[in-house]
């Protein structure tokens, strides 16, 4: 977890250090009066770089994915909820009450 | 509290004057090359604009201006006049900070105020009428009816004909209204006295508060450019951001103080969500489009949900479930 | 619904809980949300946290959740001075709150006084006609009384109004089932299945029914159905394989094997055998010898 984070940190920081690069690089152009056709290759795969880390912390850092298949084990049902809307009182539990010492104070 | 009410008034009162003239003497300056303002005083000789209103209050906020774009207002002041042209006229329009704390803000908090206190009052006229039972079913057989659509296919073919009959057969199917018996909901608000004074109820909560800002907003705000979107838009937006001013040179980003006001009243549900709990949050433009809508009449839904039955064509889904299973106990095998 | 990774927590928790490890509350949310049956740990558990003052006090407005939950768990274990203190407190702090009334009547039901308990009823649907639960809590009481009669007469006319409720569409398959009427009972699991046709339990309740039902195009579709429920649990309910099973034998005792697709279908049945066994010897190896000689008699019948 801690190193997701860290990770995508990390990434965050490239990104920006990409992206101040070009700002840079533009800066440097216009003093040379050059036409910016596109960033430097380095940058380029900063930026990639930068990318990858993020997406890789993006998808650690919020959890596991969770199964859509509806035999997995956290989709398959087992059983129905007790219809407890209709519960009757008068079963054979009745017969056998249950022995409680303790009263509600 | 009134006194400070009265004082907010009244300096954004003054605010939109300084902001005119502002914008008078920028204009001045993009029409005419050539003019020197030497001294400050001589802008209201130029312009006609009269001297009471030219308080050191506005003075100061042209002075403040004039600082920022010209450097010293008194010395070098038509250095600057020199570039002004058509383009950069609009790119460095310059707001005042004061604007930022007298239009922006207030106007921002005051949304959220209002859109709260209209959560409480809505919830204190809230009546729990027991709905009619004939408007409970309909809801409940549409429920059912679509749920048949959706799930056609897992029941078998014969089942499935003899509930579209019943839903849908023309004598007496549970979808089928008969001619003329939809109510007119018109007329159906007049024969329910409860449900007239519903609906002035939900304008109470609505549209009164709404007017009122609206006025309150037009009448104190009116003439403000308040902020600037952090990106650029395209022309198509000016109607939406640039709401009571009408001028084509300054750039779309720039957001008028009425328009701030129409993008917080749709904008601002999802802080209200945050405040009052996901579900209280008072939806302004689903309340609108219920409004165009204007009393629903469940007859409609009852045959729109007939038609669409109608047309539901049954194809037997487990059909080939069997080689399916099949093939996943295979799998569980091996 | 209640899905596998849940009632494991649930049965987790529940240890927890019995061997006094805590997170009795968490226990009891669960339960709750779950709505499973568990009266008696409900009960006990939930009254060491009512009588603690400072755990009760930290629940905050749970607080009253959790006095109906212990009073309808203590009606449930007889244990009727709990439930009828559990119902005072809520009386106390509720003075006009028709829930509470519900919760009165209910005690009434427990103590077996029907009379004074449908005139509470009744009451209370004067109040709002269209209160589900009352109508509900109404079918229930004809049925512990014994006139399932009665009981299917309510749970027809309410779900006349309240058609998409499929709590009531299971009550009544199930009435249905007990009283042997299967095809009303099909019904009720077909209109189950329309409403959520990924709930695997359903299909094979309706495959039941079918099978019980007989004659070949149920049998058919019976198969079907246990083949669809195989699917959605990926062969991991035993029942369904047995029904597979039990289904091919009982149509190629019909057919007598003529058709081609009996051919498919019994593949289908040897596979399901097979994962039979391999569950049983996984599971319960001493029970596999009456399981192979069960499934060779379906097998040497047809």
């Amino acid at each position: 977890m801690g190193l997701a984070i860290t990770v995508g940190v990390f990434g965050v920081l490239v990104l920006f250090h990409a992206a101040y690069s070009t700002i840079q690089y533009k800066g440097l152009l216009k003093i040379t009066e050059d036409e910016f056709s596109g960033p430097p290759f380095n940058v380029v795969i900063e930026l990639f770089v930068g990318l990858l880390l993020c997406f890789w912390a993006a998808l650690t850092v919020p959890g596991k994915f969770q199964s859509i298949h509806p035999h997995s084990e956290e989709n398959r049902i087992v059983s129905l909820p007790a219809n407890l809307d209709f519960m009757i009182f008068n079963h054979r539990g009745k017969v056998s009450p249950v022995e409680l010492d303790v009263k509600l104070r | 509290m009134a006194s400070c009410l009265l004082h907010c008034y009244l300096s954004s009162l003054l605010n939109t004057v300084a902001l005119l003239q502002v914008y008078c003497v920028k204009f001045s300056l993009f029409f005419t090359r050539e003019i020197r303002v030497r001294d400050l005083s001589s802008i209201s000789q130029i312009y006609p604009v009269p001297r009471a209103i030219l308080t050191e209050f506005s003075l100061r906020r042209i002075a403040i201006l004039q600082q920022f774009r010209f450097g010293n207002p008194r010395t070098e002041l038509y250095s600057a006049t020199r570039k002004v042209g058509f383009r950069s006229m609009a790119e460095d329009l310059v707001l005042d900070t004061a604007i930022r704390d007298w239009v922006l803000i207030p106007l921002s908090v005051v949304m959220v105020l209002i859109g709260v206190l209209r959560y409480f009052v809505s919830k204190l006229m809230h009546s729990s009428q027991t709905p009619d039972a004939k408007i409970v079913k309909e809801g409940q057989v549409i429920v059912r009816a679509r749920n048949l659509r959706a799930g056609a296919n897992f029941i078998p073919s014969k089942a499935f004909r003899a509930r579209k009959i019943y839903f849908c057969n023309e004598e007496n199917g549970l979808l089928f209204v008969p001619k003329g018996q939809g109510q007119n909901p018109q007329a159906q608000m007049f024969s329910d006295p409860n449900m007239a004074m519903d609906m002035m109820k939900k304008n109470l909560s609505m549209i009164i508060p709404q007017t009122l800002t609206f006025a309150w907003v037009n009448f104190f705000f009116s003439g403000f450019v308040a902020a600037k979107i952090p990106f650029p838009l395209t022309q198509r937006f000016r109607s939406m951001l640039q709401n009571g001013i009408d001028l084509s040179t300054v750039d779309v980003s720039y957001v008028s103080s009425r328009s701030w006001y129409f993008l917080n009243l749709f904008g601002l549900r999802g802080l209200f969500s945050l405040i009052l709990g996901e579900e209280n949050a008072v939806d302004d433009t689903q309340r609108m489009m219920q409004m165009g809508g204007f009393g629903f009449d469940p007859s409609k839904g009852l045959s729109a949900e007939k038609d669409n039955l109608d047309i539901t064509q049954h194809e037997w889904a487990l059909l080939n479930f069997e080689h399916r299973a099949e093939a996943v106990l295979r799998k569980v095998i091996s | 619904m209640v899905t596998k990774t849940e009632e494991t927590q649930l049965n987790r928790l529940e240890n927890q809980v019995d061997n006094g490890g805590g997170g009795a509350w968490d226990y009891l949310c669960l339960v709750r949300k779950l709505k499973v049956r568990r009266s008696e740990k409900v009960l006990k558990h939930g009254l060491s946290i009512l009588n603690d003052h400072k755990q009760r006090s930290s629940l905050g407005a749970d607080e009253w959740t959790l006095y109906e939950q212990v009073a309808v768990a203590a009606m449930d274990c007889h244990c009727l001075d709990v439930a009828k203190d559990c119902t005072k407190v809520l009386r106390k702090r509720f003075p006009d709150s028709k829930r509470v009334g519900r919760l009165e009547a209910m005690l009434f039901e427990a103590k077996g006084s029907w009379e004074l308990a449908e005139k509470a009823y009744a009451s209370l649907l004067e109040d709002n006609p269209l209160d589900q639960a009352i109508h509900k809590r109404r079918v229930a009481m004809a049925k512990a009384q014994g006139n399932i009669s009665v009981a299917i007469d309510w749970l027809n006319k309410y779900l006349e109004t309240f058609m998409a409720d499929h709590d009531a569409w299971r009550e009544l398959a199930e009435i249905y089932v007990s009283l042997q009427m299967y095809k009303q009972a099909a019904f009720c699991y077909e209109e189950l299945i329309l409403s959520q046709p990924t709930v695997p339990l359903y299909h094979l309740a309706y495959a039941d029914v079918l099978y019980t039902l007989g004659g070949l195009e149920n049998l058919q579709t019976a198969k079907k159905y246990y083949a669809s429920t195989i699917d959605l649990t990926g062969g991991k309910n035993t029942r369904a394989l047995f029904g597979i099973c039990l289904c091919t034998s009982a149509i190629t005792q019909i057919t007598k094997g003529k058709s081609k697709e009996e051919k498919e279908g019994l593949q289908l049945q040897s596979l399901a055998a097979k994962v039979l066994e391999k569950d049983y010897k996984q599971r319960a190896p001493d029970k596999l010898p009456q399981l192979t000689t069960a499934l060779k008699s379906l097998t040497l019948s047809s």
